[in-house]
């Protein structure tokens, strides 16, 4: 029981030590800051209050003087100098490493007393008035009580202390609780590591026995009832799949929480200005990422300050805010989190990197005058290279850019810098989100199936199509599609493996990959096989070690995939070799150019015609079997994972077979559209005629002298947008039937639901709904009513056609009537 | 103090392994190749929700690969939170061994001695004691 108290109390008080330290300098920076200083001051309470009641003397006299400075600034009296500031950072630094002794039964030698003395000392020098009377004597009762305590614990072994059971509550005790009510706005639990993989892999082993369950069912033929139970099983599953994913993200504040103190310590020490941004705090990681990514940035941000940032004198000589900035800058890119670290410091001398590479006999002169500048950039990260002028006592010892880079590339990252001589530096971090779910591609090469991630696929197209060219030079190839030339591998030639024959030259697929840092490529595969939702799960570092896979996934089918690493299958393709910076400059311009001009999908329609559609509102070409395709309601549809999609272009289902369906998405919902056969790509220029029906055909482009219509997305999507609302975004309509009343739920109730409403006949929920529908009918006295509602929302309908002095009343076959009316009440709602 | 080992064989030798060490011993099913890796891995299998890296074990004593077919014997183990499956000729027995029958390694070959850690004697029959550590390092000579 004792134990568990501890360790409850060490791992929250760790966690609330993260968040402190920030507040602290909030303090200093916003002396008016209420908020931190009651913070600051809520945590050093609880700390104390603990440790009373869990009997550790040493913290709780750190705690205690923490806790009358605090008090202090509460009330106003003291303004956070900053040697004050200085003192409470070492107390809270004293209180972790206690903190940290109490779970490893260690004994810590040194003295509390001169500490408590100082923050007393410093306590004096920060008032900002004159103290008055009882605060000094209650000051000092407190000064002598904490010496007091402070001489029994030297008797006390501290682990054996924290055994000792205690005999009574303590007053304190119920303060603790009454302050942890008042925090715990977002309530929280804490819940081991262990039992959170341990559900991690549950939910993965159910979802993959769901899918074998799926593939049962849809071998036995009538299961009609059994759909509806599994249906409801692969929702429950898919939600907590979901929950269990976000389980495991933290956000990213975590990983930057000890940054503000490093930097102040290390201004301090350098008699530096420097003030540290940052944005994008918000974004979510996985918990490992967060782990594995402090010690590099550390050391990142340290040698930034260190030596990217001047002194004040050199930043002045140049004309620069004599106080430096860094800056650091998280977002989520895809499956990707990029972190920047810029400083305005000096940024990298070229010439003196260069002698010392030189002087480290890492490159002869002659070799490092023929390198690029990229390349000569990228030796920060040899082993044994250091930026800095002089060793000093914070980092440039030359252990540093090596392990930082191996470490991020340990967790399937990638460094990135770009230098500014004269204004600074910006390193870019690329990580994967481990773990988390990634959009993949899966395509086939031989026998062997691959993914990559969607986000760094920018095309695909067909080998044999007219506007792709493969030429060969000096041995290596290089793709042309549409005029524009990319690096070209095969990919069975990349990992190694052996095709048997050439493939049947018509069906091969070119991926235009981008990745994250660096030059597009084109990797040549046998087949693009689908999109799949996939669960990233890190490689054993044997198989991460050949540098091509960012990891496997478990697909649905239960046969695991690998993923390719669209950055490493760069450097096999040697991109980052080609330094062409001339070349570099062109392509851009040539992009920006493109990116003005949008792109369409040229397709045959099932007519034979052929036609167009913006690129822009296209998701992804499925290949559906007949049986999923039904008319229904005067619609075609489409079943899609157990929704209904509706489809155009179909005229009449084929009898079996395999129907195209684009899918297109106004980025909330799906619909489909029916091709016979996707033919190329093309660029949309200014030369599209008008059409007589701008709604259905956007206009007339040419394309090989032909005509081509450029088809009006805007149609498919125009008609349900309230049908496709979720449930509980509905607007609620409350029917008020007389008992038995038929008629509202055989002829109102399925209107309003085919409009979009959510509909109740429970009275409960009447003072919630948007709408109140009153029907006219004779209550039980025989009378009619007609006036139950005066609220405004409250609609009346009444049942002859003719109307009667009741203005405020439709009638109730009158479908259009009835409908705006209840739309009319709505948006003054 | 008595021990138990798991007695399996790899490329024809009896082979122990601590069986603490081992969290099953299953037959592989469909396994998915892993092109341009170290010819040790002889590709993954998925073990319900987990994907095993499989291990080639006895070709890290005859430097040539083998073919492995459905249904050979795959030891689960897990080291560094990675799961592995090595596979292996056959699967013995399990076998309890007391600790003064644990010998440091005699005179193995080099290509064993990188993967033992000793040998123990049970029933009269000398076993070695795999090191499993060893099967799963990366092998820069092999990488290059």
């Amino acid at each position: 029981m004792m134990d568990e108290l501890i360790n409850d109390f060490i791992a929250e008080t760790r966690d609330n030590l993260e968040s402190l330290t920030s507040q602290i300098l909030n303090w200093e920076k916003n002396p008016n800051d209420s908020e931190s200083v009651a913070c600051i001051f809520r945590f050093v309470h609880t700390v104390k209050g603990s440790c009373g009641f869990l009997d550790l003397p040493r913290l709780l006299a750190l705690s205690h003087a923490a806790e009358d400075i605090m008090s202090e600034a509460r009330d106003g009296n003291i303004l956070p100098t900053h040697a004050l500031v200085s003192t409470v950072l070492l107390v809270v630094d004293r209180i972790a490493i206690l903190v940290d002794a109490l779970e490893t039964h260690q004994e810590v030698k040194d003295d509390d007393a001169d500490l408590i003395a100082n923050l007393y000392t410093e306590l004096e020098g920060a008032r900002t008035s004159p103290v008055a009377e009882p605060a000094q004597t209650s000051d000092s009762q407190s000064f002598d009580q904490s010496f007091a305590q402070i001489s029994s614990v030297n008797e006390h072994n501290m682990t054996d202390s924290v055994e000792d059971d205690i005999s009574e509550p303590n007053d304190e005790m119920l303060d603790i609780f009454n302050n942890n009510q008042e925090v715990s706005e977002n309530k929280t639990i804490r819940v081991s590591l262990n039992l959170l993989n341990n559900l991690m892999s549950g939910v993965s082993d159910l979802v993959l026995a769901r899918n074998e369950v799926s593939r049962k069912l849809s071998e036995v033929l009538d299961k009609s009832d059994v759909d509806v139970v599994f249906g409801r099983l692969t929702a429950s599953v898919s939600e907590m799949r979901d929950a269990v994913g976000l389980m495991r993200m933290q956000n990213i504040e975590h990983l930057f929480s000890a940054l503000p103190r490093l930097v102040r310590d290390i201004s301090e020490e350098l008699d530096k200005d420097i003030e540290l941004k940052i944005e994008g705090g918000e974004v979510e990681v996985d918990r490992e990422m967060i782990e594995a990514l402090r010690d590099p940035l550390k050391h990142i941000v340290r040698n930034a300050a260190d030596h990217g940032i001047e002194s004040k004198e050199e930043r002045i000589a140049a004309a620069k805010n004599p106080t430096g900035t860094i800056t650091i800058n998280a977002r989520q890119l895809g499956n990707q989190i990029l972190i920047e670290i810029i400083d305005d410091g000096s940024g990298i001398n070229l010439n003196d990197l260069g002698q010392k590479v030189i002087g480290a006999k890492l490159k002869t002169y002659a070799q490092w005058e023929a390198m690029s500048e990229k390349a000569k950039l990228d030796m920060i990260f040899s082993p044994g290279i250091s930026t800095a002028e002089s060793v000093t006592a914070i980092s440039g010892r030359g252990v540093g850019m090596d392990v930082v880079r191996t470490n991020i590339m340990n967790i399937s990252g990638a460094i990135n810098v770009e230098n500014n001589e004269g204004h600074g530096l910006k390193l870019t971090l690329s990580l994967p989100l481990t773990l988390s779910i990634i959009a993949g591609l899966s395509m086939r090469c031989g026998n062997q199936m691959f993914a990559i991630s969607r986000n760094s696929v920018q095309e695909l197209i067909l080998k044999n199509n007219k506007n792709v060219v493969i030429e060969e030079i000096g041995g290596s190839k290089v793709a042309c599609i549409r005029g524009q030339r990319f690096p070209y591998a095969r990919l069975s030639d990349l990992v190694g493996i052996k095709e048997k024959a050439e493939q049947t030259y018509n069906s091969r697929t070119l991926v235009v990959v981008k990745p994250a840092l660096g030059k597009s490529y084109v990797i040549d595969v046998d087949a693009v096989i689908d999109n799949e939702e996939l669960v990233v799960k890190p490689g054993a570092p044997i198989l991460m070690a050949s540098g091509l896979y960012a990891g496997t996934s478990l697909p649905d089918n239960g046969c695991p995939l690998l993923l390719l690493d669209a950055n490493a299958v760069a450097d096999k393709i040697c991109i980052n070799n080609l330094d062409d910076m001339a070349e570099e400059i062109l392509d851009e311009e040539d992009k920006i150019h493109e990116t003005k001009l949008s792109s369409a999908l040229l397709f045959e329609s099932l007519e034979g015609e052929l036609k167009s559609i913006r690129l822009s509102v296209l998701d992804r070409l499925e290949e559906v079997e007949t049986k999923f395709i039904g008319n229904s309601g005067g619609i075609n549809r489409v079943k899609i994972k157990d929704k209904l999609y509706q489809i155009f272009g179909l005229k009449t289902i084929p009898e079996a077979g395999i129907v195209k369906l684009l899918r297109l998405s106004d980025g909330e919902c799906w619909k489909f559209l029916a091709v016979k056969e996707v033919i190329d790509i093309i660029k949309l220029d200014e030369n599209i005629a008008p059409s007589l029906h701008p709604e259905t055909i956007e206009g007339v482009l040419t394309v090989d002298e032909r005509q081509v219509e450029l088809i009006n997305p805007y149609q498919f999507f125009e008609h349900d947008g309230a049908v496709q609302m979720n449930a509980d975004q509905k607007p609620l309509c409350y029917i008020d039937s007389n008992d038995g009343d038929e008629w509202s739920t055989k002829m109102l109730l399925p209107l309003l639901n085919a409009a979009g409403y959510r509909i109740s006949t429970d009275k409960e929920e009447a003072q919630n709904a948007d709408v109140i529908l009153s029907l006219e009918g004779e209550d039980n006295d025989g009378e009619d009513k007609l006036k139950a509602y005066d609220t405004d929302n409250c609609l009346n309908l009444r049942k002859n056609m003719a109307a009667n002095e009741n203005n405020n009343s439709i009638y109730r076959y009158d479908r259009l009537g009835l409908l705006a009316a209840i739309e009319e009440k709505i948006a003054k709602g | 103090m008595e021990n138990l080992f798991l007695v399996v064989v790899v490329a024809g030798e009896r082979v122990a392994i601590p069986s603490h060490e081992v969290e099953s011993v299953v037959r592989t099913d469909n396994i998915v190749c892993v092109p341009g890796v170290s010819p040790v891995i002889a590709g993954l299998f998925a073990l319900r929700s987990r994907v095993l890296t499989l291990i080639d074990t006895q070709y890290l004593v005859t430097r040539e690969s083998r073919a492995v077919s459905k249904g050979a014997f795959c030891v689960v183990i897990e080291i560094d939170g990675h799961p592995y499956g090595l596979i292996v000729d056959k699967v013995e027995d399990v076998v309890t061994v007391k600790q003064e029958d644990l010998m440091h390694i005699g005179y193995a070959n080099d290509r064993w001695r990188a993967i033992s850690r000793g040998m123990i004697t049970h029933s009269d029959k000398l076993l070695l004691l795999l090191n499993l550590r060893s099967l799963v390092k990366i092998d820069t000579k092999m990488a290059a």
